[in-house]
C-alpha cells in the first residue's frame, strides 16, 4: 500500500519536472505546461498540479543538556485542481506530513455563481489569522510557521462545510463566510487541553463527528496600496460523541450530562500585511473565549482554559534591493516577537499554568532564490512567564519551495 | 427612442476572443464610463499575415481595437489573459494615443485565490505608465498579500502588452 502511494508520488514529482520546463504563453489559450497539455483533454478542461514543500532542520541549544537536533520532510503537498468550466473547479491539497503521515488538508468545488458570488463546499481552510490560509513556506518568513498559528489558531485548521465567497472589486473587500463542522471536543475522553486549545480537536473531515453547526467568516480589506487587513470571527459548539444514541424522550437528564462534554467557542482575529518596496511588515492578533468550560473540565479531567490570546508583530526587510537595484532574489532579514496565553483566563476548577504564557522571539533570514523557492535560517528564543523558567533557544534552517 | 450618446460596436460578431456575454458588457460599460455621453466606436485591429512577419509577436485576431470619438482616435484598447494560482483571467489595458496607459479593468477572474487584484484601486497602480520598465513589481507595482501569484502575473503580462502595442507603433502598424 505504501509502495503504491510513494509511485504515485514519484509519478506526480516526476510529472511536475517537466510541467516546469514547458514554455508558457498566457496570450493565446495555450495549454499551460505539459501535464495539462496531456491532461486536459478538450473544452478548456484542465488539471492543475502544484504542490509546496518544506523541509526542516530544528536544533535546539541548551545550557546544561545536550539536545538532540530534528532533521525533517515536514510537509510535502501536492496540490491538484480540475477546471471542469469558467465556474467550476474542484480543488484538492494532499499532504505527507513528516515523510509518513497522509491528510487530505482542502478538497471542495468551487462555484462561480456571479463574478463576486462563489459557493463552497467540501474540506475548507477555516479563514482566521494569516497563516491558516497562507501557509504555503515561501509566503512567510521563519523556517517553522509563527506558534501562534498552531497553539490557539490550529493550523492547518480545516473542516466540512458549505459557504459563500469572493471579491467585491469597487470596494476592495474579500469575504468569507461558511457553516461548518466544529472541533471533536469528545469521543469518550477529553480532547480539548490547556496547552494548545483546540488542536487535538481538529476533525479534518476525517469521519468526522458532528452535531453541532459552527459559522466561519473573514472580511478583508485591500483598498490602501499595499496594506491588507484582515477581521476573522468563529463562533460555535464543540462536538461530542455523547449525543450519539441519547432517546428523543430524555427522562434520565442524559443529554444535561452530555452537556458537559461540549464547550462553546467564540474566536476573533485581526491581521495585517504590509508592503512597502523591501519592507515587509505583518501583524496579527487573536482572541477566543471558551463557555462550558468548568463543566468540560471537571467531566473530562481536562485543564483547558476559558479564554485564550495572543499575538505578534514582524519587521521583514530585503537588504539585497540596498546593493542591487533590480535583484530577481531577495535576502530578507526578519524578526518576530510572539506572545500567545493558552490560558489567559481559567475558570473554577482549573489553576492557572504560567507555563502557557509564552514569548518567542524569532530572527533570521529568508534567502529567496525564485519567487517560489527559498533557504531559511533563523535563530528562536522561547520564554513563558513561569517561575524560574529559562529560556530555551533554538536554530532552524529550512528549505521550503511553492510551485 | 432617441438619445443624445451612442456607443457603437462594431466587430463584435467577429469577437473570437471567446469571452462571456458579462465580459463583453464590461467592456462596453467601461467604455461607456470613460467617455459618457460620447459618439463611441470600437474598431478591431486585425494586421494580415504581410504585416505580422515585421512583429516579434503573433497579434492573435480581435485582441486590439481602435477607439474612435466621434470619428477622432481617441484610445486603443488590448485585451489580454494572465495566469492566475489555478486559472487564468481576462482583463483589458486602454492606452491614450501616446500610449500612456488610461484604464485596467478586470474582465473576468475564474478563482477565489487571487481575486483581489481585481480591485481598481490596485489596477489604478498601471495607469498612467507607458514606460514597461516603470512597471517593477513590488516597487513601482506594489503587491496585495495574499494574491501574490496574481499579481505578479498581472503586472508581467501590462509590461508584455504594453512593450506589444509599443512595437506596434514603432514599426508603424497602428
Amino acid at each position: 500500500m505504501r509502495k503504491g502511494i510513494l509511485s504515485l508520488t514519484v509519478l506526480l514529482m516526476g510529472g511536475l519536472l517537466s510541467a516546469q520546463v514547458v514554455g508558457t504563453d498566457t496570450t493565446t489559450n495555450a495549454p499551460l505546461n505539459s501535464i495539462q497539455n496531456i491532461l486536459s483533454g478538450n473544452g478548456g478542461k484542465q488539471i492543475i498540479i502544484g504542490g509546496y514543500g518544506q523541509i526542516d532542520y530544528n536544533q535546539p541549544l541548551n545550557d546544561t543538556t545536550s539536545a538532540n537536533g530534528k532533521m525533517d520532510v515536514h510537509r510535502m503537498v501536492i496540490f491538484m485542481g480540475y477546471k471542469f468550466n469558467d465556474k467550476v473547479q474542484f480543488v484538492t491539497e494532499i499532504e505527507m506530513e513528516h515523510v509518513k503521515e497522509i491528510y487530505v488538508e482542502q478538497a471542495f468545488i468551487n462555484y462561480q455563481i456571479s463574478a463576486p458570488i462563489n459557493f463552497r463546499a467540501g474540506l475548507m481552510l477555516i479563514p482566521m489569522g494569516i497563516i491558516n490560509e497562507y501557509h504555503e513556506p515561501t509566503t512567510f518568513n521563519g523556517v517553522e510557521r509563527p506558534n501562534l498559528d498552531g497553539k490557539i489558531i490550529p493550523t492547518t485548521w480545516r473542516e466540512m462545510g458549505a459557504g459563500f465567497a469572493g471579491n467585491i472589486d469597487k470596494l476592495s473587500l474579500k469575504y468569507q463566510a461558511y457553516v461548518v463542522n466544529g472541533f471533536l471536543g469528545y469521543d469518550g475522553g477529553g480532547k480539548l487541553r490547556g496547552s494548545d486549545g483546540f488542536r487535538k480537536g481538529r476533525q479534518k473531515g476525517a469521519e468526522s463527528t458532528f452535531n453541532a453547526p459552527n459559522f466561519t467568516s473573514k472580511i478583508d480589506y485591500y483598498g490602501i496600496k499595499g496594506l491588507k487587513i484582515g477581521a476573522s470571527a468563529y463562533f460555535g459548539n464543540t462536538q461530542s460523541t455523547a449525543f450519539d444514541g441519547l432517546p428523543n424522550n430524555d427522562t434520565l437528564g442524559l443529554k444535561a450530562q452530555a452537556d458537559s462534554t461540549t464547550v462553546g467557542l467564540a474566536m476573533f482575529g485581526l491581521d495585517a500585511r504590509y508592503q512597502y518596496k523591501a519592507l515587509h511588515i505583518r501583524g496579527q492578533f487573536v482572541k477566543s473565549s471558551m463557555s462550558n468550560v468548568a463543566e468540560y473540565n471537571a467531566y473530562t479531567g481536562a485543564d483547558l482554559g476559558s479564554s485564550m490570546m495572543g499575538y505578534y508583530g514582524e519587521v521583514g526587510y530585503d537588504v539585497l534591493s540596498i546593493f542591487k537595484k533590480d535583484a530577481k532574489e531577495k535576502i530578507i532579514l526578519f524578526g518576530r516577537y510572539e506572545y500567545y496565553d493558552t490560558h489567559d483566563a481559567t475558570t473554577t476548577g482549573t489553576l492557572k499554568n504560567d507555563s502557557y504564557a509564552r514569548t518567542d522571539m524569532t530572527f533570521g533570514v529568508t534567502y529567496k532564490v525564485s519567487n517560489g523557492a527559498a533557504f531559511k535560517a533563523d535563530y528562536q528564543i522561547f520564554d513563558n512567564e513561569a517561575q524560574g523558567n529559562t529560556p530555551s533557544n533554538q536554530i532552524n534552517l529550512g528549505v521550503g519551495v511553492w510551485f | 427612442m432617441r438619445k443624445n450618446w451612442i456607443i457603437i460596436i462594431i466587430g463584435l460578431a467577429f469577437f473570437s476572443f471567446d469571452l462571456p456575454k458579462s465580459a463583453l458588457k464590461k467592456i462596453d460599460k467601461t467604455i461607456a464610463s470613460i467617455w459618457p455621453e460620447q459618439p463611441i466606436t470600437k474598431n478591431v485591429i486585425n494586421i494580415g499575415a504581410e504585416k505580422q512577419v515585421k512583429l516579434s509577436f503573433k497579434l492573435e485576431n480581435n485582441l486590439l481595437y481602435q477607439i474612435t470619438n466621434n470619428n477622432k482616435p481617441e484610445a486603443y484598447l488590448f485585451l489580454s489573459k494572465a495566469k492566475s494560482k489555478i486559472s487564468h483571467f481576462d482583463y483589458l489595458i486602454i492606452y491614450n494615443m501616446d500610449l500612456s496607459i488610461k484604464n485596467v479593468k478586470m474582465l473576468i477572474y475564474r478563482e477565489e485565490y487571487g481575486g483581489e487584484i481585481g480591485s481598481n484601486r490596485w489596477l489604478k497602480q498601471f495607469v498612467g505608465k507607458s514606460n514597461p520598465n516603470n512597471m517593477k513589481f513590488g516597487d513601482d507595482i506594489q503587491n496585495i498579500s495574499g494574491a501574490t501569484i496574481s499579481a505578479r502575473s498581472m503586472t508581467e503580462d501590462v509590461k508584455k502588452v504594453t512593450q506589444r502595442i509599443k512595437e506596434l507603433k514603432e514599426k508603424g502598424l497602428i
